[in-house]
Formats: C-alpha cells, sequence, structure tokens
C-alpha cells in the first residue's frame, strides 16, 4: 500500500470595496489536506478542512478502499522539486492595505464619474503532493489580485467595465493603468457599421469561452471514444501553421502549479496539445492515458479528496515571437473587454454577445463601440481567421497576452 | 449566550456542519466516490463603518477569532443607532425540515447502485458514444449567533443525479444531459421514463437538426428555460447590493415603474423547498415572499442588511454565502415567473415564424442576456416544424420582460444538480428557480 498526501494551504487578505471605498477586510487561513491510498490498484481517498489527525484520517482512507474504486496506474516515484515564489512580492499585509486604499482614492480623483467596486485580495498559497515512494512536490506563491468593476454613474448597466491586475510583484502605476484601463475611453464613442464584417478582434486575460471547445473535445475520454470532432484525427492538420495549443505548467507563465494532481511533472513544464496545426494528443491523466494508448499530458486534477481526472489546467495558446502591434499589422481591431454567454454548437459553429467592446489600433483605445457580436466556426478561429497570441502583455508579470483572430461581427442593439 | 460578544461592535457567527457525497462513472468506470464532513465557521464584526471577517475551520478558536477581529475595529459606543445594525434581527428558532431523510443515512452502496439502475438506459444507446454519471447530495446543518441575541438553527438538503453524453453519426454531433433533482433520496426513483424520453428526443435532434437561419424571432422558452431567463435577464439587476450608492441604476429600476405586460408577475422567496430553499438568510434574517415585478410593474428587490439601509427599504433575507469562505451577498434564493392564462398549445399555434428552446447548456445576464440552448425547434405556421441548432439566443434587459408576450398556465419549479448561480468570486451558489412557458418577441437567434 503507498500512501500519498495532497495538501492545500489558502492564506487571504481579501478586501471588499463598495462606492470606492474599503467596507469589509476578510481574513482567512483555510487548510484542506486528503491522503490517498493505493492498493491492489484501487485507490482509496479521505479528506479534511483544518487540523486533522493523520492516523484517523488514514483509517477513513483505508475504509473507502471497500469501494475498490479503480486505479491501475503508478503513483509518481522518486521526484523532488520546490518552487518558492513566495518572496517575490515583499509586501506585508498593511502595506497590501494602505497600496489599495491610495488607489481607490487615485482613481476616485482621477475618475469622479465613475464607481468602482468588488474585491482586492493578497492571496498566499502553500500547495503540495508528498507520497512514500519518494515523491515530494512543492508549490508556495505570493500574489495579489485586484479585480475592480467600473460603472459610469450614468450608466443603467450594472457594470461598464472591469480592471484587473494579477501579478507577483506590486508596480503602482501598471497597476493604476491596468484597473482603470477603460476608464479613458469609455466616453468617447466610435462608429461600427450595421452589416457584419470580419475584422480582427483582440482578447486579453480569460479566454475560457473561445478555447471552450478544446476542454470539450481534447479531453482523453471523448477523444478516445469518438466523440470528439478531433477524434481519430491525430497527426492531421486542421489549424493554421501558427496555432499550437499547449498544457502550460510553467509557473513563471501565470501561477501555473508546476505538477498535476498524479505528480506529474512535464519536461519545460509544457506539453503540446495541437503543434502548428496539427492534432498531436488529448489532455489525459495517468489512468485514462494507460486505458486509451495515449500520452500522459499532465492534466490530473488537483482536488484534496477527489480522485484525479483530466482537467484543461493550463490549457494555452502558445505564445508567438510577435508583439501585438506587429499581429495587427496597421489593421484597427475590436477589443473584447467583456464577452459572456456565448457558446460553440456540437458541430463547431460559434456565436457570442460582446457586452463591452473598444476600438482598437494596438496601442490606444479609440472609443467604445456599440453591442455586438461576434461569429465564426471553430476551423476558423483557429484556422484561417488566427492572427496568433501577441509576445508582450498588458503590464510586467501579467499572466495575460493578447489573443487576435479574424472574426464576423455585427452590431445588435445598439448603446448601453 | 453562546459567544462572548464585545461591548460596542455587532458581532455575528454562522456555523456550517456539512456532509456530502459524490459518485462520478465514465463509460462504467468508477472515477470518483467520496463522502466528506466539515464543520466551519464565518466571523463578521462590524463598527458602524467597516466589516471586520474571518473564516476558520477552527471551532474552537471561534471565540480567539471574535476577540482578534474586535481588536482591529474601533469600539463604538453608538453601534445600536447605526442604521445597518436596525437591520439586523434577533430571531431565535430552530427550523429542521429534513430530520429523518437526511442523505447522511443513506448507506453510499445505495447511491452506487442508483447510478448502477441507470447505466443501462444510456451505455446500450447506440449513438451515445462517451457518456459521464454523477451523483451528488449535501445535508448540511447551519447555526446562527449574533450580539443581538439571535440564536437559529436550521438544515438544507439537496440530492440527484446527472447524465451527461455525447451522442455522434458520421459528422453529426449532439451533446446533452438530463438530471434528477429530489430533496430526500427516495425522490430519486421513477427517473427511467422520463430518461427514456429525453435520450430518443436527442437522437431525433442529433439526425435531423439543422443550423438556424441567423435573425430576430419571437422564441418560446420551456419552463426550464424560463427558470433561466428569470434569473438571468431580471434576478439579478433586483439584486439591490448593485445599486448602493448608484443613482443612475436605482432610477432605472425604481418601484412602480412598469417593465411589462399585465399578467407578468415575478416572485422570489426561500421559502420554498428546494435548491433555494433558506429559511433564515447568512445575516440571520428570515425569508420573505418578495413580488419583483406584480403585474408587469417593479414591485420590490433583493436586499441584505447593507443594501436594504443604503436604499431605505426592508430586509428580505437575500443575504447569502456561497460557504464559510465567503462573506454574505445579495443572491436570488427561488425566483420565478407566475402562471399566465394561455396555454402551451396556444402559445405555439399563434406564433408564425418563432423557436421553441426546449433545454440549455447555460446563460448568462449583463446588459445582453443569454441563452445558449441545446434542443431547440422552428415553430412555423403555429406548428413545431423541424429542430433546428441555435449557438446563442440574446436579447436586451432592458426590454426583454416588456416584449414577453404570452404566459402559458402551468408553472413549473427546478433546480440544478451541481452548478449553481455565479457572483462575483462566488460560484456555484444553489438556488432555485422556474416558472411556465412564456414567449419572448424579437430575440436575436444565431
Amino acid at each position: 500500500m503507498i500512501k500519498e498526501t495532497i495538501c492545500i494551504n489558502h492564506k487571504k487578505t481579501s478586501l471588499t470595496v463598495t462606492s470606492g471605498e474599503i467596507s469589509a477586510v476578510l481574513r482567512s487561513n483555510i487548510k484542506k489536506t486528503g491522503i490517498r491510498l493505493y492498493d491492489n490498484n484501487c485507490l482509496g481517498i479521505a479528506g479534511a478542512i483544518g487540523d486533522y489527525n493523520d492516523a484517523e484520517l488514514t483509517n477513513r482512507a483505508k475504509s473507502m478502499l471497500s469501494f475498490k474504486l479503480p486505479y491501475d496506474a503508478t503513483p509518481t516515484e522518486n521526484i523532488k522539486r520546490e518552487e518558492d515564489f513566495s518572496k517575490e512580492l515583499g509586501i506585508s499585509d498593511e502595506e497590501f492595505v494602505e497600496v489599495s486604499r491610495k488607489l481607490l482614492r487615485e482613481m476616485g480623483q482621477r475618475y469622479p464619474q465613475f464607481l468602482f467596486s468588488n474585491k482586492i485580495n493578497l492571496v498566499e498559497t502553500q500547495e503540495s503532493l508528498v507520497n512514500d515512494v519518494g515523491t515530494s512536490l512543492i508549490q508556495k506563491d505570493r500574489y495579489v489580485e485586484y479585480g475592480l468593476v467600473m460603472k459610469h454613474r450614468e450608466s443603467k448597466n450594472l457594470m461598464d467595465g472591469f480592471g484587473s491586475y494579477d501579478a507577483r510583484v506590486l508596480n503602482y502605476d501598471d497597476l493604476l493603468k491596468a484597473v482603470s484601463i477603460n476608464c479613458e475611453a469609455y466616453e468617447k464613442k466610435a462608429d461600427f457599421s450595421e452589416a457584419g464584417e470580419t475584422i480582427p478582434v483582440v482578447f486579453l486575460g480569460s479566454m475560457f469561452q473561445i478555447l471552450m471547445k478544446f476542454y470539450m473535445d481534447l479531453n482523453g475520454d471523448a477523444f478516445a471514444n469518438g466523440a470528439s470532432l478531433f477524434s481519430g484525427k491525430t497527426g492531421e492538420k486542421l489549424f493554421s501553421d501558427d496555432f499550437s495549443l499547449v498544457v502550460n505548467r510553467n509557473p513563471k507563465d501565470g501561477f501555473n502549479r508546476f505538477f498535476d494532481g498524479e505528480g506529474i511533472v512535464l519536461p519545460d513544464d509544457r506539453f503540446a496539445l495541437i503543434k502548428n496545426g496539427e492534432i498531436k494528443a488529448p489532455y489525459t491523466t495517468k489512468r485514462t492515458a494507460k486505458m486509451y494508448g495515449l500520452p500522459i499530458s499532465g492534466s490530473a486534477s488537483m482536488d484534496y479528496d477527489s480522485a484525479p481526472s483530466a482537467t484543461p489546467y493550463g490549457l494555452a495558446v502558445a505564445k508567438s515571437s510577435k508583439t501585438l502591434k506587429e499581429l495587427l499589422g496597421g489593421r484597427k481591431a475590436i477589443y473584447v473587454a467583456s464577452a459572456s454567454g456565448g457558446d460553440f454548437t456540437p458541430q463547431g459553429e460559434y456565436a457570442s454577445p460582446i457586452q463591452i467592446a473598444y476600438m482598437f489600433d494596438g496601442e490606444n483605445f479609440l472609443g467604445r463601440l456599440p453591442q455586438l457580436s461576434m461569429s465564426s466556426h471553430i476551423n476558423d478561429l483557429f484556422g484561417k481567421g488566427f492572427i496568433g497570441l501577441s509576445a508582450d502583455n498588458d503590464y510586467l508579470g501579467s499572466p495575460n497576452n493578447y489573443l487576435v483572430m479574424n472574426m464576423n461581427v455585427k452590431k445588435i442593439d445598439g448603446w448601453m | 449566550m453562546k459567544y462572548t460578544f464585545p461591548e460596542g461592535l455587532y458581532t455575528d457567527v454562522r456555523i456550517e456542519h456539512v456532509f456530502s457525497t459524490e459518485i462520478a462513472y465514465t463509460m462504467e468506470n468508477l472515477q470518483d466516490c467520496k463522502e466528506k464532513k466539515y464543520s466551519a465557521a464565518f466571523i463578521r464584526v462590524y463598527d458602524g463603518a467597516m466589516w471586520y471577517n474571518a473564516s476558520t475551520s477552527d471551532l474552537k478558536g471561534i471565540q480567539d477569532e471574535i476577540n482578534a477581529l474586535a481588536k482591529l475595529a474601533k469600539p463604538n459606543p453608538n453601534i445600536a443607532d447605526a442604521p445597518i445594525y436596525k437591520n439586523l434581527s434577533a430571531h431565535k428558532d430552530v427550523v429542521m425540515a429534513f430530520v429523518g431523510r437526511e442523505v447522511s443515512g443513506v448507506p453510499l452502496q445505495d447511491k452506487i447502485q442508483l447510478l448502477h439502475k441507470t447505466m443501462p438506459f444510456i451505455k446500450d444507446n447506440k449513438y451515445v458514444k462517451m457518456w459521464r454519471l454523477w451523483y451528488t447530495d449535501n445535508y448540511t446543518v447551519k447555526e446562527f449567533y449574533n450580539s443581538k441575541g439571535a440564536d437559529i438553527i436550521f438544515d438544507w438538503q439537496q440530492c440527484g443525479f446527472n447524465a451527461s453524453f455525447t451522442m455522434m453519426d458520421g459528422d453529426r454531433k449532439m451533446d446533452e444531459s438530463c438530471s434528477v433533482p429530489g430533496i430526500s433520496f427516495s425522490d430519486l426513483k421513477g427517473f427511467e421514463d422520463d430518461l427514456i424520453k429525453a435520450l430518443a428526443e436527442c437522437e431525433e435532434f442529433m439526425l435531423n437538426s439543422v443550423a438556424v437561419e441567423p435573425g430576430k424571432y419571437p422564441v418560446i422558452f420551456a419552463p426550464f428555460v424560463t427558470g433561466v431567463f428569470v434569473h438571468e435577464c431580471f434576478g439579478h439587476k433586483s439584486e439591490s447590493d448593485f445599486m448602493i450608492g448608484d443613482e443612475a441604476t436605482r432610477q432605472e429600476w425604481k418601484l412602480g415603474k412598469k417593465v411589462g405586460g399585465d399578467d407578468l408577475t415575478i416572485v422570489e422567496t426561500g421559502n420554498i423547498i428546494g435548491n433555494g430553499y433558506t429559511p433564515y438568510d447568512d445575516e440571520g434574517n428570515k425569508a420573505t415572499m418578495t413580488y419583483l415585478i406584480k403585474n408587469g410593474e417593479l414591485t420590490g428587490r433583493l436586499h441584505h442588511a447593507a443594501s436594504a439601509t443604503d436604499l431605505e427599504e426592508g430586509v428580505t433575507g437575500n443575504g447569502r454565502a456561497m460557504s464559510f469562505e465567503y462573506e454574505p451577498l445579495v443572491r436570488m434564493t427561488t425566483s420565478y415567473i407566475d402562471k399566465g392564462s394561455k396555454t402551451f398549445e396556444e402559445l405555439i399555434a399563434e406564433t408564425e415564424n418563432g423557436i421553441l428552446v426546449k433545454t440549455l447548456a447555460h446563460g448568462s445576464g449583463m446588459s445582453t442576456f443569454t441563452i445558449a440552448p441545446r434542443i431547440s425547434y422552428l415553430v412555423k405556421n403555429g406548428k413545431i416544424d423541424k429542430p433546428v441548432r441555435v449557438s446563442v439566443v440574446t436579447g436586451n434587459v432592458f426590454e426583454a420582460l416588456g416584449d414577453i408576450d404570452g404566459i402559458s398556465d402551468k408553472v413549473e419549479m427546478w433546480s440544478f444538480i451541481g452548478g449553481g448561480c455565479g457572483k462575483m468570486e462566488q460560484y456555484p451558489l444553489p438556488v432555485g428557480f422556474g416558472g411556465p412557458y412564456i414567449r419572448v418577441k424579437n430575440m436575436t437567434v444565431q
């Protein structure tokens, strides 16, 4: 029997911002521990929140073995690595609160026509996977998360923009610029023709919606069972030469944990699922990889008390060597500040409203656009319409780069 | 008094005792199987200007946490005069609605067997290439105490299972899921006929659906979809923490404003047993029956203590937190459109060229709300014509309620299995929703 312990420690100082002022402070320090027992190709798991008794938790995991949760892969052996990013931020909790107060004061003075709200967090994490066959993987981190909702005082909307700054460094000028990014351009309206047109569209930050089809159809189970658009297409070139999709576990490219929930550490912390437009592999766990004869992509989930399952954690478009300006090549683009609620059909057709957008020249916002919709097809988004992911990002230490692709964009409902 | 509360401050303590189960199968392979039990707490101290909060899993250390938060706050001898203080209650109550039928008393093996009973219906279907089955339950007992004397204990429960699957036939593909929600484990029996019907409809849809011609259509929403529509299109706008300090939004959503037809009534309440059941909210305020819209007129909105204070309205029992790790925000409980006067058949018969949305993947709501359908039909000349694939239905939240031009005569309520409502960082919060069939003019369909 092999024993493995997963620890997830999250410590947070969280400031609630209401009408531009801090209205609440929350301090939390939550420790979650899971014990996994591997025995006779089965897995028994038990978890605890807070302090726990190791013998009692181990016994609970032992009793779960009777339910014969199958696990025929081998626990990761003899890998030791520790990454510690917790010292980079270099500010105390008190300094964090002071910087945040200063920021809110300055934003209130600079942009009195806006109300700011939502959350500001200082997060400290320690995550580890340690087992009794010589594996010890630990990552420590400490970073700030500024997420401010912006609302114009005369607007009828619930929100008119969102500014965020997530980083392991705290550069005040970058912070101010990032969280107030849309304020300057908001009141200037830009034109957009009624008819649909194909135009470069720029996304920054979360690309969840645009990558959603890959989340679904590059899942190892779906891929191997013929339930994916990409089933049976390994080795086929379906997309642009410039498009590669990777599992990125490099902790320097964001806040990625370098190991997955089965203790897999990827060479160079990356694994290619699509390379230069060619389908290479789906994302897998050790268990799904063994079951279907697929490569292991380091994509096992790491819930403290769950069995590992395949997750699209770290799935990211590979960066190009070009800057945003070079990718746009002088063309104007639609900068999508907020687009929620869209989806792909099972066949790969994509459509989404764009709630907040700006006309953009690659450096400056030229004005706020009316309500728009965008549409395309998975084959076009990452095929003939794909322009690239920029090498540059929006501020020092930002986990975000600019994704640029041609899409069909239409005006829908006028101004909000 | 269970705790010693510091002088000159308001303090409350919310304790959660949680039991939950999750069992997951992928293609007959047991993927996960776990029972979880924990107790944890959220503590708040208020000095009339700021809230000082902490979450902890150490119940023995609650008094120490109270004392530590009190040191951060500035004691206020006039705390009882603080407007928010007046909107925090001192109820004493015990409401145990699920005792004797707790899911924690059902053997894990019985829950596994329930999924085994479901498997043949899915795996024997010739078009199903990939499927997952997932059972979940949760039994939670909440305690709430505050420095005004509140002493409340109540319980909450949900259970159910979900089958999600992908059907394929050549290039044709269909993703769908079927949920069976319940309050007690015994509610989950007798699902077979519904599952067989759902699978047959998916087959039909996958084999015969065509891409919709994009454009503006009247759209008829099935009751489940109506529930998501009311939640996304209107419910979030009723959450009045968005209106704190915001005069423009208050004017836009001024009570008394006519926003819909005379037959449109929207209700919100935490008193209905289901996912949104919240007899007391996470600030200790009691659930109310709030008519958000009555006969087409705005008549109410949702509050926690701070928003009620700011808008000078009464609390409604909608201060809810996702778990012990979070503070209460204004959140929905169970929201629904009340019944109208038409039959479903009349709604269809009156529609010349429209879309019927029967099931959906998800919805969202800001200035533009969205519904991402899974199964939809074209309605032509008063009849359901053919299945159509739709990526997304969108509409303007400020106009959509006024564009409802038909409401059917039967309300159906629904609860999600897994998932729930998201707001800011708190997702998923269990909510209930529902309504009748409704028809909305001028929706953008893509």
